[in-house]
């Protein structure tokens, strides 16, 4: 085969790799740039804790979650965890354990709202769109 | 003709070689973005741990005071009677498989160390302690003492019971 051409073809094939792995790792870093998968991380924390005060309150409550960042998110309680996922990016989806006493109910969902609050009545806790 | 075949052989392996360290640096690449993620979500554990133990002396259903009249919960407290295993076990517990890796308490009134129970998961590693003040409420007596709260946050691997361990954390048999 022609050296020069086969060199040619080499560099042509090496600055294509390049490129495909700096397009590739550049993709990974900005999409955690855009703090989507850390927002959907600490919400989804946040709900289990607050699920978990709750817990802890004697008596009704209510109480709002205070970011606006929910409207972006689709939130699910039951009995076991905090369900978080994006609609917009199907990859950020996050979940929490919680633990509930016996005789507790912990249930409801919210879908792109942008004030969701947690209401507890005697021994059930709902999550739902605020007031 | 042996120039051309060494040539061959000479960029196979190059190529070989540059794709496994191009594959191990982006591999490294992506755990370093993944563990910066997880460095930016963690929460504390105290905090995780403060949250989740404020129910042993807030809710009835664990081991808070409950005025017998109004039955309004007296927050704060803790009622020796409810004092027990199977009252924590309602109160608070984890999956009995897996639970390992959850966190799990064992709650000890610093006045009488006998006076301890254990969530059905803690195996006796302690990785920090909450204390918090307390009132203990005791066939009408008021007293007021200091709640040590053991915390195990999360164990890879189940170690095995002691026979002592088993023992103590059995549901405890009421007298006939």
């Amino acid at each position: 085969m022609n050296n020069r051409a086969e060199s040619t073809l080499m560099i042509i094939v090496e600055v294509i790799v390049v490129i495909i792995i700096v397009s590739l790792t550049t993709g990974i870093a900005s999409s955690y740039a855009k703090g989507a998968a850390i927002t959907a991380a600490t919400t989804t924390e946040d709900m289990a804790l607050m699920v978990e005060t709750l817990f802890a309150i004697p008596g009704d409550a209510l109480v709002e979650y205070p970011l606006n960042t929910s409207s972006a998110y689709t939130l699910v309680l039951d009995n076991q965890q905090v369900i978080l996922w994006s609609k917009s990016n199907t990859e950020v989806k996050e979940a929490r354990k919680i633990y509930p006493p016996a005789g507790y109910s912990v249930l409801g969902s919210v879908e792109e709202k942008p004030r969701i609050c947690l209401e507890k009545k005697q021994n059930t806790i709902t999550l739902r769109e605020c007031p | 003709m042996s120039d051309e075949i060494f040539d061959v052989a000479r960029k196979t392996i190059y190529w070989g070689i540059s794709m496994l360290i191009i594959s191990i640096i982006v591999l490294a690449y992506v755990f370093i973005i993944v563990g910066y993620k997880e460095r930016l979500t963690v929460y504390p554990p105290e905090l995780i741990a403060e949250l989740l133990s404020l129910r042993f002396t807030n809710a009835p259903e664990c081991f808070a005071h409950q005025d017998p009249v109004t039955k309004q919960t007296i927050l704060g407290t803790i009622d020796l009677s409810k004092f027990t295993i199977e009252r924590l076990n309602k109160c608070y517990s984890t999956n009995q498989e897996t639970g390992h890796r959850e966190m799990n308490f064992h709650l000890q009134l610093a006045s009488d160390p006998e006076k301890s129970v254990a969530t059905n998961n803690y195996y006796n590693v302690d990785h920090f302690t909450l204390r918090r003040d307390v009132l203990v409420y005791n066939e009408g007596k008021v007293q007021k003492d200091e709640l040590l709260i053991y915390v195990q946050d999360g164990i890879s691997v189940r170690p095995q019971r002691s026979r002592v361990d088993a023992e103590r954390m059995k549901p405890a048999v009421k007298a006939s």
